[in-house]
């Protein structure tokens, strides 16, 4: 209880530097708040293509009813496989006159229909990688009456090389952002130590225990961090609302989950009362180095 | 109670501030710390008070031996060793009794106990009536008064003063002085650092030791006993007998008898009153 009191005690004290932390810690873990947003959502919009992975095998014309459903049940007992969808010729037809609006001339006033009927593949969760849509693309070709197998090769790679471009990056920006967190949560508690120097030292010398003058530092460095991780989190949430989602056209964008909020206040918090504590270390550390 | 054994310490930029200091100060005694400026003095009192560790040597003070105790010992150590500053170091903010309190809060004294040890230590040091008295409605040598309040707030066994009287005007000095010998007699042993050669020179029963250059150039206890040696031998001499005794103990008033440095093996004087210097604690 008194190392909070004489935390917020230390905020009325040097209110404007106390503001001056809060708020760059803010914007610091406004910044990271913003880059969450938008990886939580990059990472949603992956996840929904992802899911649209699929593996399409052509069949050939005298495949056979039997077969197929042999090959399809077989394929569907597949780990890697969601499930397994059958399209008829007829329906390839229906479907390319509606996806195709532009050559729909072609498809009119055929006599024969040119296009094969197919099974499409789609994967189960985990197996969406590159390695695994190529495996089961090498599987399905290997039945004799598969005549082409097609899963998008290229675009395959290429979503998965932005997946791990946004995870790294996340990484990267979130590491460095906490780094400057870390660096003005100390300063800020340094400044504090320094505000107080003459009392520490008093205490010091009447026989204060470390801990006891510590504490309030930790706590003070742990409320800053925390007011900070709302403050950005607010901000975020206000910008959110007022800006992404209304007038941006970005109706489609996700708000963050709700652990990824209280993780994000948490760790602020925790990373607040780290800096502190290596500030405290720094500074107060030497008295009782004996 | 204060034992130092062959204590150098060493600063890296400005090299040894005290070299190879061996004395002894006995529980209840008072003795003058003196020297020059740059002497060490101030050096040898933050290495009682265990605020810097010994560059060679070891520092005992009561059951604490600078070589073996734990970080966590330390605030215990400084309880019982009370400092006074010369510049006061009172909180301008705190009245003269909040100052004391302020003590007594941060060593853990229980609340309801804080009020009664304040009036107490504020009435010891003849401070009663300025309890609530800001820093700046001080004089000099009340500051050092509520200073010396603060000091005793943890109940210590030695006080160590550094240079208490050297912003004072003399008749302060000699009040805050008074003071301390007050304390000394009611059984604590004081350390006190001066440069002030009048105030040694008008009490020669108080025991000084003389830094110079780091190093203890002085110690009128050992110089005493010398000269007692010294006495009973030519005394023997003139009366033919081949040894004697020392027939003269050290001046009147002066504290409990000593060897000099130089024999500094005999154990503890009083056996219960101090653990061994090896007593883990």
């Amino acid at each position: 209880m008194r190392a909070i009191r004489e935390a917020f005690a230390s905020f009325r004290r040097a209110p404007l530097l106390s503001g001056l932390s809060i708020a760059a810690i803010g914007l610091s873990l406004l910044i990271l708040g913003l880059f969450s947003l938008s990886a939580h959502n990059i990472s949603t919009a992956i996840g929904d293509v992802e899911r649209r992975v699929e593996v399409v095998g052509y069949l050939l014309e005298d495949a056979g009813d039997e077969r197929i459903a042999i090959a399809r049940r077989e394929m569907e007992a597949y780990p890697e496989v969601e499930d397994v969808r059958y399209v008829s010729k007829t329906e390839a037809l229906v479907n390319a006159r509606r996806d195709l609006v532009e050559f729909s001339d072609v498809y009119e006033g055929l006599d024969v229909n040119p296009l094969p009927a197919s099974l499409h593949l789609r994967l189960s969760e985990g197996y969406r990688g590159p390695e695994s849509v190529e495996a089961v693309a090498a599987r399905l070709s290997g039945y004799e009456f598969i005549e082409d197998v097609r899963f998008g090769e290229g675009w395959v790679e290429q979503l998965f090389t932005i997946r791990r471009m946004a995870g790294g990056g996340a990484g990267i920006l979130g590491t460095a952002f906490a780094i400057v967190a870390v660096l003005l949560i100390g300063t800020s508690v340094r400044m504090a130590i320094l505000a107080r120097s003459e009392e520490i030292e008093i205490m010091q010398t009447v026989g204060a225990t470390e801990g006891y003058i510590q504490r309030p530092f930790l706590v003070e460095g742990c409320i800053t961090g925390l007011l900070g991780g709302l403050l950005a989190l607010g901000v975020t949430r206000l910008g959110y609302t007022l800006f992404l989602n209304r007038f941006a056209g970005f109706e489609s964008l996700d708000w963050l989950p709700d652990t990824w909020v209280v993780g994000g206040i948490l760790g602020a918090s925790a990373l607040g009362a780290l800096a502190a504590w290596f500030a405290v270390r720094r500074e107060l550390g030497k008295a009782y180095a004996i | 109670m204060i034992r130092f054994r062959n204590v150098t310490k060493t600063y890296p930029r400005t090299g040894a501030a005290v070299r190879d200091v061996t004395f002894h100060v006995r529980k209840g005694e008072f003795v003058f710390l003196t020297g020059h400026s740059g002497a060490g003095k101030t050096t040898l009192l933050q290495l009682i008070h265990f605020q810097t560790r010994p560059t060679e040597g070891q520092v005992q003070v009561s059951r604490y031996n600078s070589n073996r105790v734990k970080r966590r010992q330390v605030p215990d150590l400084r309880r019982r060793v009370g400092y006074v500053f010369q510049d006061f170091k009172l909180l301008d903010r705190l009245t003269a009794a909040e100052n004391i309190e302020f003590a007594l809060q941060v060593t853990g004294t229980p609340r309801r106990e804080i009020d009664n040890r304040v009036q107490r230590l504020l009435s010891q040091v003849g401070l009663a009536a300025k309890a609530r008295s800001l820093p700046d409605e001080l004089s000099g040598g009340e500051r050092q008064r509520v200073v010396v309040a603060r000091a005793l707030a943890t109940d210590p066994l030695v006080l160590l003063a550094d240079e208490p009287t050297g912003n004072l005007d003399p008749r302060a000095a000699d009040g805050v002085f008074q003071l301390f010998r007050t304390l000394n007699r009611l059984g604590m042993s004081v350390l006190m650092a001066t440069h002030d050669a009048q105030m040694i020179r008008d009490h020669p029963e108080i025991r000084v030791l003389e830094l110079e250059h780091g190093q203890l150039v002085y110690d009128s206890l050992a110089a005493s006993a010398a000269e007692a040696v010294d006495e009973a031998r030519a005394a023997a001499t003139t009366s033919g007998e081949s040894t004697a005794e020392p027939a003269a103990g050290p001046p009147p008033g002066s504290t409990p008898p000593e060897p000099p440095p130089a024999a500094e093996v005999t154990p503890e004087a009083s056996p219960g009153t101090e653990s061994s210097p090896d007593t883990p604690s």
